[in-house]
């Protein structure tokens, strides 16, 4: 039951963290929206900034599960991993629900480097770039480190440019652009 | 201010490269530059916020579709993704490199898209580049005194005929006709004269013997040092040149006395 309530709690202030921003989200619009006393939530997190921190980590664990789907597979090659990482975030990114990464948003709205929300956000985008690093190694691959960085560049934009002009085509287009750069990598 | 969609922005991007190509990979180069300006930064962070960058857009297809891209669209869309990653993580880390590693991504992936077209442009060049030499050449033998060409190629050339020096060290004469125009600029005051007496004094004589028409003494180290010269001023001056905007509205005309 306490569990319950916990995950309900983080639920709906996870929709609304997404939908309206997380400083634009205050503790009494997810009181409201999730109808309950606001006792009843300092009861199960202790401030607003470990709703967010739980909010970003479970993010998070949702997305590498994905991704360890195909870090886990064996049955292609270090270098086909690499593409096929890169394909399972924009399958994420072409998601009509997707508003950005929360990772990423976060760290827009926090930009100070000491707040732990910052910290915590910057976690999967290191996470990210040292998987594909490890990746690009395996492959055989030189500069392994300017790779991963161009990789996560051409996620990172492909984020953007879907969210700002939905419909162009962003996610097809970038999954192409990360097979050439990947290709022409040695 | 739509910091990359400005006239500014494109007049510095056509100034900056010669063909289309050049032009696409200008387009990082000086948002590279751009971006690591401190009063530009913010700029950049509006940009990325509010813009769906449509017009830098519709410039890129242009080029793309002039620089013999296959699917010029899919190019310039491609080369806008890199672009907005690398200003997102350049904003986050200024220390990354993020712009000019896209930029080398965007080498690879012009190269990819326009490499059939690129091929055949290729020989041609280097069909007339030998057809140019074979005819200095031959010119030099039948009447070397009066040889319209500059000395430094003129010994570039006899090298190359000299038994035993097999690769001729020669000048290279775009790098050459580069100083010659760019000689032009400091005159004219479109560009900022470097001090030539702080150069190293290689790079200096070989500057020299170009604008002077003088024929170098070493033409292999004249070489090393022009490219040295060249890519040292590309990278800390060239962007103090001022291009009259050339509609002509500003242009100041100065009356010779």
């Amino acid at each position: 039951m306490a569990t319950q309530m916990r995950e309900y709690i983080l639920g709906v202030a996870s929709d609304l963290f997404s939908s309206q921003g997380i400083n634009a989200t205050s503790v009494d619009t997810i009181v409201a929206k999730a109808d309950i006393a606001k006792v009843t939530l300092y009861k199960y997190f202790k401030s607003k900034e470990q709703l967010i921190l739980e909010y970003l980590r479970e993010y998070d664990a949702r997305l590498w599960r994905k991704l360890s789907e195909v870090t886990a597979r064996d049955d292609i090659s270090p270098k086909a991993k690499l593409g096929a990482l890169v394909d399972a975030m924009m399958d994420w990114i072409a998601d009509p629900e997707f508003k950005g990464f929360a990772c990423t948003n976060a760290s827009v709205e926090f930009p100070q480097s000491e707040n732990p929300v910052h910290q915590s956000s910057l976690e999967f985008a290191r996470n990210l770039r040292n998987t594909l690093t490890t990746l690009a190694r395996e492959a055989g691959i030189k500069n392994a480190d300017t790779l991963a960085l161009q990789l996560s560049l051409v996620i990172e934009g492909a984020a953007i440019t879907e969210r700002t002009q939905r419909g162009t085509g962003a996610v097809e287009h970038a999954k192409c652009l990360a097979k050439i750069i990947i290709n022409s990598s040695h | 201010m739509n910091i990359l969609e400005s006239d500014w922005f494109f007049s510095m991007v056509k100034n900056h490269g010669r063909t289309p190509r050049m032009r696409l990979l200008a387009v990082f180069t000086i948002a590279g530059q751009w971006i690591s300006a401190p009063g530009i930064r913010e700029s950049f962070r509006q940009y990325q916020a509010t813009h769906p960058a449509a017009a830098l857009k519709a410039y890129m297809v242009d080029m793309a579709a002039s620089a013999g891209a296959r699917d010029p669209t899919a190019l310039a869309t491609q080369l806008v993704i890199l672009l907005q990653g690398a200003i997102a993580e350049e904003l986050r880390d200024p220390a990354s490199g993020a712009m000019e590693n896209a930029g080398k991504a965007a080498h690879a992936v012009v190269c990819h898209a326009c490499q059939r077209s690129h091929e055949s442009m290729y020989r041609v060049v280097a069909a007339g580049i030998a057809t140019m030499l074979l005819a200095t050449v031959a010119w030099l033998v039948a009447s070397p005194a009066q040889a319209p060409v500059h000395p430094a190629m003129i010994t570039a050339a006899s090298g190359a005929m000299q038994p035993g020096s097999m690769v001729p060290a020669i000048v290279n004469p775009r790098e050459m006709e580069t100083v010659l125009h760019l000689q032009e600029k400091f005159k004219r005051g479109v560009c900022p004269v470097p001090h030539l007496l702080a150069l190293p004094p290689g790079q200096m004589t070989a500057y020299m013997n170009v604008v002077q028409f003088r024929t170098p003494d070493d033409p292999e180290a004249d070489r090393v040092n022009l490219h040295a010269f060249l890519a040292w001023y590309e990278q800390t001056r060239a962007k103090e040149c001022y291009y009259a905007p050339e509609n002509g509205h500003t242009l100041v005309k100065w009356r010779a006395s």
